[in-house]
């Protein structure tokens, strides 16, 4: 997969706008969207993009996450024990992809919050507007894989 | 890790893997191979649809008579939880992990490009069915493929996936959709990327699209749809 959305027509710098036959969806530009981390000494690490979100390189041991949107706006998540961020995408056959939501997944004692950071908003569905989180909640999972990264 | 997935199909009598641009299903009293884009419009009811497969400003092949002799219309059910079979690459449509990892995967189908809504004939009716399994490979090289069997002795070199889920039959495309106990999509899974040091290549996600009751209630016009793979990465 290359780094091409081939429906993403007029992109700014900003967002992008996917025209449908129905619906029309305005969407983040997924080059400018990334997380940021800080340390306790300070040092702040950014991610990449969408694509190449650069979470597996993070190291354990920081203190504090936010998401940065490239419509500006930045969305700081509470401290947990652990995170796993989920970047949920579809792909078509024919190469259209869109990039729907950032599942932030948050480890607490008993249970995994959710944040749920939505990257697009359209015409049909008006419930969702870009950058809005939903919080919800699920059972801890029954394994931890390597991308969980904990906090210090 | 960021994932990366290819989608393409296996051109028989030229061997070679071909990037998929569009599924087509319309007439098949064309010559395949033809040119990618070229269209007939047929009555529905007056002939079977025939389903190709087409490259972006190349070719166009038909299924059926160009790749492997089958069932166009669909596959015939077999018992999942048995062994598998039917499925054969030379004539599905292959998604491959060549790196990282997906998860929550879902095979579906969508109105258009902004895969948020099924306002469209074929897919509300229904008529929108596709075969899918998904599996990894031990085999060597996949310029030969044979029929996709696993959970038999036939043909081991198709293995069970890390988090194999059930191939299905003939089901409904229709969004996110369900319909009484069954969903119209395949899913949820997760597919992994295999090291070739480990003797193993995929995971892959094989699919046969195909239409379903074809006839004098299709209203003319074009009924474009987008068959979509939604997962999630880190």
């Amino acid at each position: 997969m290359d780094n091409q959305l081939p429906n993403f027509s007029h992109m700014t710098g900003q967002d992008g706008k996917v025209y449908g036959s129905h619906n029309t969806v305005n969407s983040i530009n997924p080059y400018n969207c990334y997380f940021v981390v800080r340390y306790p000494d300070g040092k702040v690490v950014r991610g990449k993009n969408l694509f190449d979100t650069g979470w597996d390189d993070i190291k354990d041991g920081f203190v504090e996450l936010t998401y940065v949107l490239s419509t500006g706006k930045i969305i700081p998540i509470p401290r947990f024990k652990a995170y796993l961020p989920l970047v949920e995408c579809s792909l078509g056959v024919d190469g259209s992809r869109i990039f729907h939501a950032i599942q932030v997944k948050c480890l607490e004692d008993t249970c995994v919050q959710t944040w749920r950071i939505i990257l697009k908003e359209d015409t049909i569905d008006t419930r969702f507007k870009i950058g809005d989180v939903f919080v919800g909640r699920e059972p801890l999972p029954k394994r931890m894989n390597k991308s969980w990264k904990y906090t210090s | 890790m960021a994932v990366t997935i290819t989608t393409s199909f296996y051109e028989y009598d030229t061997p070679d893997w071909h990037n998929l641009s569009t599924v087509v299903f319309t007439s098949p009293n064309l010559v395949s191979p033809n040119s990618a884009g070229t269209r007939s419009h047929i009555l529905p009811g007056e002939l079977p649809l025939a389903t190709w497969y087409e490259i972006t400003g190349d070719d166009m092949w038909r299924i059926y008579n160009r790749q492997i002799a089958s069932v166009e219309s669909f596959y015939p059910a077999v018992d999942p939880t048995t062994t598998v079979s039917g499925f054969d690459l030379r004539n599905s449509i292959t998604f491959e992990v060549t790196s990282g990892e997906n998860y929550n995967n879902r095979l579906t189908a969508w109105d258009s490009v902004t895969h948020s809504s099924t306002n469209n004939f074929l897919i509300d009716s229904g008529r929108v069915k596709a075969s899918c399994a998904n599996y990894s490979w031990s085999g060597g090289t996949e310029d030969a493929p044979v029929n996709v069997e696993y959970g038999g002795s036939v043909d081991p070199i198709f293995q069970l996936p890390e988090n194999p889920f059930p191939p299905q039959y003939n089901i409904t495309l229709k969004g996110n959709t369900t319909s009484g106990i069954n969903d119209n999509y395949y899913g949820d899974w997760d597919m992994i990327y295999s090291l070739p040091t480990s003797g193993r290549a995929g995971d892959y996600l094989i699919v046969r699209p195909w239409l379903d009751n074809i006839n004098a209630s299709v209203p003319y016009g074009v009924h474009d749809f987008v068959i979509t793979l939604h997962y999630s990465y880190t």
